[in-house]
């Protein structure tokens, strides 16, 4: 499936999944690294979550794919925050950062 | 029992977005005279051996029968590209010249607006010799065939060739294959309705366009290159971080050119309140990138920016992140590929025509393209070493001007094309400035 009809499906999200889905870092970096092997059209095993997310191929584009999947899956709008190099480096730093965040 | 018919080796289907190119040449061609045509210029330290290097070339290129072909329709009215059997010639010119430094950068932009010889050559190489020991090799493509990545990808796989490296499975991996896309209509005609609201939208809005200058056939487009060292790079995207946010070089980079711009379009007294940027995409994978090497990879997102905003830098770069962002998510370049299919039915001279009418003759305020990872790698160009790699676009008209920002070993290009007499040599030795200070 590729990463616009990604997000048409997840234009169905329910808030009440979402927060029973996430309940600790990993299972946020689990979901973001499915994500992010999609958009780069990568096997899911060779996204490594600790490095800068530049380095596995993504750019300006890919990086917004992902930030619009993100609104979807986690109804975040993080393109409105300050999108800074720690939090958003790498996606071990971005699952903390959305984690943060995501209601109890 | 699946027939493969033989003929179907020999056609390759033109997606919506290759039909878009063509348009765009059809449209320059009647404007100006010019192609769609783009020019990459190899910087090396070294010199080519040229009967090495045209050996090379005609060996290389005689094994790709698409860079003899040309576009043609079957019965269902699909264009596709006609490739020759392997085996035909193919004509790639290569020429040899020694020229002086203060030459250079006209001969240059000749070469980047020379026609290619005919409707059947689709490259050229042109090499010129400065002293003893530099060499620049302007590579010109048509962009029928190629885009900007597809032609770093042709040259990095060419260099592999000659230098003797495995490539084989390089060779094998690269796809002609194309459907006609004569089907799943309802998901194109949504795209194209998609499309048709947001130039309804623009249709409405005044924009700022730099005056062409009359008469138009004949002119040339004129460049302006400027370079940036590894560290220059280095402090750019520094900047770029602090003040765009992460991996948001592009919009950073858009901000800058407009900033730049803009005193320029000022100075000429344009009317109009808003600019309208198109900037070119690409929308290959990491898995397609080794596959796609030939036609046209790319869609487009526009930017509509207020002229207020053009001052405020901080402003005018959340609006370019925020507009990037939403075009994005509501699938706008993905809506654009689709529904440009609808176009490959019409004959290119009056869909070239066409495509200027939602905007009163226009097609943006300027054009932009930010081409980050390069797809040639390593510092190598044959014996040589590649100290720069830089991309000299000719900027279809209209809008007849545009930025092209390119990424090459760490280092940076930022080009500046024009149609002669659209900028004064003023304008753009104030915007070389402007540029330099703002990025």
């Amino acid at each position: 499936m590729d990463s616009f009809n990604l997000i048409r499906y997840y234009s169905q999200s329910v808030e009440g999944k979402r927060v029973m889905e996430f309940k600790s870092v990993e299972d946020v970096e689990t979901r973001l690294t499915r994500e992010v092997a999609l958009i780069l059209s990568l096997e899911q095993e060779a996204i490594r979550t600790d490095v800068p997310l530049p380095s596995l191929g993504l750019d300006s584009m890919g990086f917004v794919e992902l930030l619009v999947v993100i609104e979807k899956v986690f109804a975040l709008r993080l393109i409105e925050t300050g999108l800074t190099r720690n939090d958003f480096e790498t996606i071990h730093a971005l699952a903390a950062r959305i984690h943060k965040v995501l209601p109890e | 029992m699946r027939v493969n018919l033989p003929y179907s080796r020999q056609r390759r289907y033109l997606t919506g977005m290759d039909w878009m190119v063509a348009a765009l040449d059809t449209m320059t061609n009647r404007n100006t005279g010019g192609h769609n045509t783009f020019q990459l210029v190899l910087e090396l330290k070294g010199a080519l051996d040229p009967v090495r290097f045209r050996s090379a070339v005609e060996a290389f290129t005689s094994r790709f029968p698409v860079l003899a072909g040309r576009p043609s329709r079957d019965w269902t009215l699909a264009p596709y590209w006609k490739i020759p059997p392997a085996g035909q010639p193919v004509n790639v010119p290569v020429e040899f010249c020694q020229v002086e430094e203060q030459d250079l950068f006209l001969r240059l932009e000749e070469s980047a607006n020379r026609t290619l010889p005919d409707c059947r050559t689709h490259l050229a190489f042109r090499v010129f010799q400065v002293g003893l020991d530099r060499q620049f090799v302007a590579a010109q493509f048509d962009h029928h065939l190629f885009d900007a990545t597809g032609a770093e990808l042709f040259l990095a796989l060419f260099h592999a060739w000659a230098r003797g490296e495995a490539c084989e499975e390089r060779i094998r991996q690269i796809s002609l294959k194309e459907p006609a896309h004569l089907r799943d209509w309802m998901q194109k005609f949504e795209a194209g309705k998609q499309l048709m609201r947001m130039l309804t939208r623009l249709s409405g809005v005044p924009l700022k366009c730099l005056p062409r200058p009359i008469p138009l056939r004949g002119r040339k487009t004129r460049f302006r290159i400027l370079s940036f060292t590894e560290e220059q790079a280095r402090a750019i995207q520094g900047r770029a971080d602090r003040e765009a946010g992460f991996l948001m070089f592009m919009p950073y980079a858009l901000a800058a050119s407009l900033q730049a711009l803009g005193p320029a379009f000022a100075r000429r007294g344009t009317l109009g309140t808003e600019f309208l940027v198109s900037v070119s995409v690409d929308l290959r994978t990491r898995e397609t990138l080794a596959a796609k090497v030939f036609f046209n990879h790319m869609s487009f997102l526009f930017f509509q920016i207020p002229e207020r905003l053009i001052a405020d830098r901080a402003r005018l770069m959340e609006t370019l992140r925020l507009q990037m962002y939403e075009q994005i998510k509501s699938g706008f370049p993905k809506a654009l590929d689709d529904s440009s299919m609808l176009m490959r039915i019409m004959p290119l001279a009056p869909l070239s025509r066409l495509m200027l009418k939602p905007l009163r003759g226009e097609f943006a305020s300027l054009g932009f393209t930010c081409v980050g990872k390069s797809g040639y790698p390593g510092n190598r160009f044959m014996e040589a070493e590649l100290v720069n790699l830089i991309h000299m676009p000719l900027v279809p008209v209209p809008p007849g001007v545009g930025f092209f920002i390119n990424q090459f070993d760490s280092r940076m290009n930022a080009v500046l094309s024009y149609l002669d007499g659209m900028l004064t040599s003023e304008d753009v030795q104030r915007l070389d400035d402007d540029v330099r200070r703002v990025l």
